[in-house]
């Protein structure tokens, strides 16, 4: 059983693929990337549950991708 | 000489002349002071004409509370004894004092009886005026000398000392009466004292304005023994006694401590940067190898590795551990994270790390004695960064307590602290001291003398007492222990700026 779908967004791989290893045994599907764009796409088109980014990032920061995330599914602030 | 020229006569007219041309005023005058005599020089100066004095008592010129003196003159003139330079005042018919210089001497008859008084009187008014404004341009220079800031020492060729000015006690520790006569290099370590000597004699055989700031590493030396940096400026001038040169001392123990501090504070800073730097990209890879070995590890438990695999993934992790504390702490140092900003009372937060620390120092045989100001001002800053560094404080003590011994920690404010309203923290152990010769370096990123220390604690202690506008200072004395002095300012000054 799937607990929960989990966005993992971080322009480190090896970082994306650590939080993966462990998320994963732990009953969540994991969706991840290293390219912040990618990540946005991912965020509309897959949905996911949680949103776990870094900050810093190239092309688009970590913040606009928790904005993106509110304006698409704004409950978590109701 | 012709024959029929009265040498008598020729010699009346020489007088007559020479009388007539005087500048001071000649007089003559009977034995009851009636005047006989008045020539041109004495209308300039008394203001009175030949024609108003003959035959009037000189007491005309003479001020009323020195009658008594003219008495006294005539008496002496009875005795056919001379006055000879007499300083004193007349009066003028203006009614203006002025100062004369008098001699005066007995006339006599052929009987060689005395008869009158010659007087001749040079008005020294302008002397003594002029007199008086050197004295005035004397007593101010004297002035200048005694409030100037920096030591003055004059010194003859000899390099005796002539004369100090009131400085020079207060910079030396010795007083003027014992410096005089005393030669120079009584003020210098006795190491430089003959050097000194060639020195001084080179300046004396070709003596020259030189100007402050050579560059030297000029030092002098108290009465006390203490050595102290010094600037010296020289200059010369020639006397009747020879020639004598001028030393101006300034004393720049402040200006050095000063400029030490700038230059910690730069190479700290420059460190600062250079640290933050590396940590902030060792930080990321040593996060991903820490947690790579964790899932490893973690993986392992459900298919089993080899027990020297797992031992060895253990140490790894073990030493990623310590290369991310240490990459944390150099960003605590360099700050390059922003710090929290709230109104701190120091004496809570000296009290919660106490809280903390006081049992495992108590189980060392260390007590921990504590004296804190009532009504601290709050200061403003981050509680947990000034946490750790009473903590690193403490810790750093404790450890020079190896053997047991006391710890004081102290609060205060108030007309302690140099600056108005500053909170002073001071940790105080009593432990074996820090070396003169490491002193400089304990701020230093990675300079430890602890066989598993990092070198951070004070490196990092520094940068938070500095992000909070406060002071670090260090004192120890081997063998006596070593005292932390660390000043914020009040919460009020901070917030303004």
């Amino acid at each position: 059983m799937i607990l929960a779908r989990i966005l993992i967004v971080d322009d480190e791989a090896d970082t994306v693929e650590n939080c993966t290893r462990i998320l994963r045994p732990a009953g969540y599907e994991c969706l991840g990337t290293a390219g912040a764009r990618r990540g946005l796409d991912l965020l509309e088109s897959a949905r996911p549950d949680l949103l776990l980014t870094d900050l810093q990032m190239p092309e688009i920061d970590g913040m606009a991708l928790l904005r993106r995330a509110l304006e698409l599914d704004p409950a978590p602030c109701r | 000489m012709t024959a029929d020229m009265s040498p008598h006569k020729d010699t009346d007219l020489w007088l007559a002349a020479i009388v007539r041309s005087s500048d001071d005023a000649i007089i003559g005058k009977t034995l009851d002071g009636i005047v006989t005599a008045w020539n041109p020089a004495a209308e300039r100066i008394f203001g009175y004409r030949e024609a108003e004095m003959i035959g009037q008592p000189i007491t005309r010129i003479i001020p009323e509370e020195r009658m008594g003196e003219e008495t006294q003159i005539l008496e002496r003139i009875r005795q056919g004894k001379v006055i000879d330079h007499l300083e004193t005042v007349r009066v003028t018919k203006g009614g203006r004092r002025i100062d004369v210089l008098l001699t005066s001497a007995p006339i006599k008859d052929a009987q060689g009886r005395v008869i009158g008084a010659s007087k001749i009187a040079r008005d020294i008014t302008e002397g003594k005026r002029t007199a008086a404004s050197v004295h005035r341009s004397e007593a101010q220079t004297h002035a200048i000398f005694e409030a100037a800031s920096d030591a003055i020492l004059v010194v003859d060729q000899s390099g005796t000392i002539i004369s100090a000015n009131r400085k020079t006690e207060e910079m030396f520790g010795y007083t003027r009466e014992t410096l005089w006569g005393q030669p120079l290099e009584m003020l210098l370590p006795a190491r430089l004292r003959s050097r000194h000597v060639d020195h001084r004699a080179g300046y004396f055989r070709d003596p020259h304005s030189r100007p402050m700031g050579l560059g030297l590493d000029l030092l002098a030396r108290k009465s006390d023994g203490t050595e102290f940096p010094v600037e010296i400026s020289l200059n010369y001038i020639e006397t009747e006694e020879g020639r004598r040169a001028f030393a101006f001392v300034t004393d720049i123990t402040q200006r050095r401590a000063m400029e030490r501090a700038a230059r910690q504070a730069d190479r700290l800073t420059a460190l600062g940067r250079l640290s933050a730097g590396i940590a902030h990209e060792v930080n990321n890879p040593i996060g991903i190898i820490s947690s790579r070995i964790e899932i490893m590890l973690l993986d392992a438990e459900a298919q089993p590795l080899p027990g020297t695999v797992v031992e060895d993934l253990k140490v790894l992790h073990r030493h990623a551990q310590r290369v991310a504390r240490i990459a944390h702490g150099l960003l605590s140092f360099a700050r390059a994270s922003s710090i929290e900003r709230t109104t701190v009372h120091l004496d809570q937060v000296v009290e919660e790390t106490l809280l903390l620390m006081e049992k495992d120092l108590g189980k060392r045989g260390i007590a921990v004695r504590r004296s804190m100001a009532a009504n601290l001002p709050p200061v403003h800053g981050d509680p947990n960064a000034l946490q750790q560094v009473v903590m690193n404080l403490l810790t750093n003590a404790g450890d020079a307590l190896e053997s047991g011994g006391e710890i004081s920690i102290s609060l205060e404010t108030g007309r302690a602290t140099a600056e108005e309203g500053a909170v002073r923290l001071t940790v105080r152990d009593t432990g074996p001291g820090i070396p003169p010769e490491i002193l400089p370096r304990i701020f230093d990123p990675f300079y430890t003398t602890k066989p598993d220390g990092t070198g951070l604690g004070l490196a990092i202690s520094y940068g938070i007492v500095r992000e909070h506008r406060g002071t670090i200072d260090v004192e120890s004395l081997p063998g006596k222990g070593t005292i932390f002095i660390l000043t914020f300012p009040p919460a009020g000054e901070d917030a303004e700026a």
